[in-house]
């Protein structure tokens, strides 16, 4: 399947006359893992939070599966779209595993039943074979300040597999990890999250990382989109020239 | 008048006058004819230390004081169980996190920080002194006289907890699908809970000690069995009834240091 997941069309976000983003176009198909490269500061975490829906873009517009991600609130349907994973702080260190893992529900759970669940934690069955699906089973009562990052992040990899939005957008997710337990983030990360229904967008920052889990590169230097290619098309001095 | 600043302005000369000044008054203070402090309760303060060897341990009295010590309990208790009931939302809708529309939500910030303003500013003892003169001298004066200031202390500190909690998780949350009632469930007050909870408890320890004092109004208790027992000049009784006062407050405080424990571990 081709048709196009994300569209992006001319979008450019400013904070007063501060450029964050500018004049970005690109879309991406069902099914990839596209890697943003780029220097801290170049727009990358902007661009990952408009397409969120938190962030609105100044001008331009991005439509995911047809939807115009700006018309929505956080809530339900923006969460069938786009769900997100970044360095380490996406849990909730205070609660437990279980309760975490389950906050990919609260699209569809009212306030009463999201409550219900805070204190008596539902669908315990499905968390524990996700968990065990991601080698953690056994922490499902532990509280996730109690877990290493590399376990941390598998846990909001299980709550976003329970969410099960078309995007999923990575911001540096294994930016504060060791590179062994780098490679095996993004390993599940392309395995589990990358399906025939859904894409991953990706900012990472070692050059090689990117090439080896992405099939596609898009960089991005002060602002504006240099290069778009498939990593095997990507060379030394294309990224020596976007970190300068 | 330049010799004058010139003088003034020599640091030696200002602090010359300035220790003279305070030979002087304190001269004055120990002198005989003016004296600002008196030495003649001396012998009572003697008479009331030595008494901590005499402690009432009657049966009566104990008595007399565990029951004064539960309704002291009782008043803290209800006060606080009330103020934390409407602490609650008033804090959320304080915190400015709730209400999402920019006007609106910063016309609620404004009036409900006054309201908690007014609240908190006027001593629990005073509001005592305001209701007993609106509903007469009845139990409730001193749990609501307790419940209205600590409405306005609690709701303030809850709004500022549930403000300042880290984004990044709140903002995980609401990608995960979450409106902003259920990012507060999830995310703001999980990580709020822990200070909110340990400061409640700290406020529990303080209801205990001004429900005690109620009894300067005349509201029972073990405030009020302390305040009997020193105008019969029994001090024997009275620090019977100051150590049961400081026996729940040491309770409450271990108590408050295990559920942290527990909190936080």
């Amino acid at each position: 399947m081709n048709s196009s997941l994300i569209d992006i069309r001319n979008v450019s976000k400013f904070y007063g006359n501060n450029i964050a983003i500018k004049n970005v176009s690109f879309t991406v198909s069902n099914g990839e893992m596209i890697g943003i490269a780029g220097a801290s500061g170049s727009g990358k975490t902007t661009l990952l939070n408009m397409i969120s829906g938190l962030s609105k873009p100044t001008s331009g517009s991005i439509s995911i599966a047809g939807h115009e991600i700006s018309t929505f609130k956080p809530g339900k349907d923006l969460a069938t779209l786009v769900g997100m994973i970044d360095q380490q702080y996406s849990l909730i260190p205070e609660l437990n595993v279980i309760n975490n893992v389950l906050a990919g529900n609260l699209g569809r759970w009212n306030v009463l039943k999201s409550l219900i669940s805070l204190i008596f934690p539902l669908e315990r069955q499905t968390v524990k074979m996700l968990l065990e699906d991601l080698g953690i089973g056994e922490k499902i009562d532990d509280k996730a300040r109690h877990l290493s990052g590399g376990e941390q992040q598998r846990v909001s990899i299980a709550r976003l597999l329970l969410q099960n939005p078309m995007v999923v957008l990575a911001d540096e997710p294994v930016a504060s990890l060791d590179p062994n337990r780098a490679e095996d983030i993004l390993q599940l990360i392309k395995s589990k999250l990358v399906t025939n229904n859904r894409s991953v967008l990706i900012t990472l920052h070692n050059a090689s990382l990117i090439q080896k889990y992405c099939s596609r590169v898009i960089g991005i230097k002060e602002h504006v989109i240099k290069f778009d290619v498939p990593s095997s098309e990507i060379t030394e001095s294309m990224l020596y020239e976007l970190y300068q | 008048m330049r010799l004058v600043r010139d003088l003034f302005e020599s640091k030696k000369i200002l602090t010359a006058i300035l220790i003279v000044a305070l030979i002087w008054s304190t001269i004055e203070i120990f002198s005989t004819e003016h004296s600002i402090i008196s030495f003649h309760g001396l012998a009572t303060l003697l008479t009331f230390f030595k008494s901590i060897f005499e402690l009432d341990l009657s049966f009566t009295f104990l008595m007399i004081c565990i029951e004064a010590c539960i309704r002291t309990l009782i008043y803290a208790f209800a006060g606080l169980s009330l103020a934390i009931l409407m602490a609650i939302p008033l804090g959320i809708l304080a915190s400015g996190i709730f209400i999402h529309n920019k006007y609106i939500n910063r016309i609620a910030v404004i009036c409900l920080r006054f309201f908690l303003g007014v609240t908190r500013s006027i001593h629990e003892l005073v509001w005592a002194l305001l209701l007993v003169s609106v509903i007469g001298l009845s139990p409730m004066v001193a749990v609501l006289a307790l419940t209205i200031p600590y409405v306005g202390i609690l709701g303030r500190i809850y709004a500022e907890q549930l403000r300042d909690v880290p984004d990044q998780p709140i903002k995980a949350l609401l990608t995960n699908g979450a409106n902003y009632p259920k990012a507060i469930l999830y995310g703001r007050v999980p990580l709020a809970l822990p200070n909110i909870t340990s400061y409640t408890f700290y406020r529990l320890e303080c209801g205990i000690r001004s429900a005690a004092i109620m009894s300067f109004i005349g509201i029972q208790g073990i405030g009020y069995q302390i305040h009997l027992s020193l105008l019969d000049i029994k001090f024997g009784q009275v620090w019977t009834g100051l150590l049961c006062l400081t026996l729940m407050v040491v309770i409450v405080d271990l108590w408050s240091s295990r559920v942290r424990k527990a909190l936080t571990s």
